[in-house]
């Protein structure tokens, strides 16, 4: 399952889902709103997402995954929008027969997703500076 | 022909707005179209270098032609996660 959403993430129900009797593992991971970056403090980040290509991207990943691993499911959930200190902005949940192949599938979807799913951050520092995050591009702020 | 280019992050600050038209010649290419943004859109040059283009929701090359109507987005370095 793929979904792009403006709500909070039911990280719990996630990991529900991919339990298959023929799993013997089960991972999960959650990526949270860091408040610190360096010294400066973030409040939130704001996420804005090419949703129709970004939905492509993710189902891509998915089934290359699912293709390369031996996996029983694969749920990935990218939050976009506001998303507050603490807050889940992903989660991606695999399960497979054993832990090697679930540590690897996950730890290559979250990389290939960094990599090509387009999704950007802006970070909204607490003193109100807005800075989108453009990896290799200089940084430009507004407000 | 027009081509309709949708914006994000970075560059739809930038220009402003969250899309824009372009007016191409006959069997324009993407090369094309990057030339001609930074002529019709100069302050889109410096995040543009940085950019990739997707035609109908896929990466392109420079090489990669445009068809009347096709959908263009114009992808800033992605940061999603």
């Amino acid at each position: 399952m793929i979904e792009i959403i403006e709500s909070k993430i039911d990280s719990a129900a996630l990991l529900a889902a991919v339990n298959d009797p023929d799993a013997g593992a089960n991972l999960l991971f959650v990526g949270t709103t860091r408040r610190l970056t360096g010294q400066q403090e973030t409040s939130q980040l704001n996420y804005d997402c090419y949703r129709e290509m970004a939905a492509k991207k993710l189902a891509e990943i998915r089934a290359q995954a699912m293709e390369r691993w031996p996996l029983k499911a694969v749920h990935i959930v990218h939050r976009v929008g506001d998303v507050p200190v603490g807050a889940a902005s992903l989660a991606v949940a695999v399960s497979s027969p054993h832990r090697a192949e679930a540590f690897q599938a996950a730890q290559w979807i979250i990389d290939t997703l960094k990599e090509i799913v387009p999704i950007w951050k802006q970070e909204v520092f607490s003193d109100g500076k807005k800075v989108w995050v453009h990896p290799g591009a200089s940084p430009s702020s507004s407000q | 022909m027009k081509v309709n280019v949708v914006l994000f992050a970075q560059a739809r600050d930038v220009l402003g707005a969250d899309q824009l038209q372009l007016e191409m010649g006959d069997r324009p290419t993407v090369g094309d179209l990057k030339r001609a943004l930074v002529e019709q859109h100069p302050e889109l040059q410096e995040i543009l270098g940085h950019c990739s283009i997707a035609v109908d929701q896929e990466y392109s090359i420079d090489e990669t032609p445009l068809r009347n109507g096709c959908e263009v987005g114009l992808i800033p370095p992605v940061s999603g996660g």
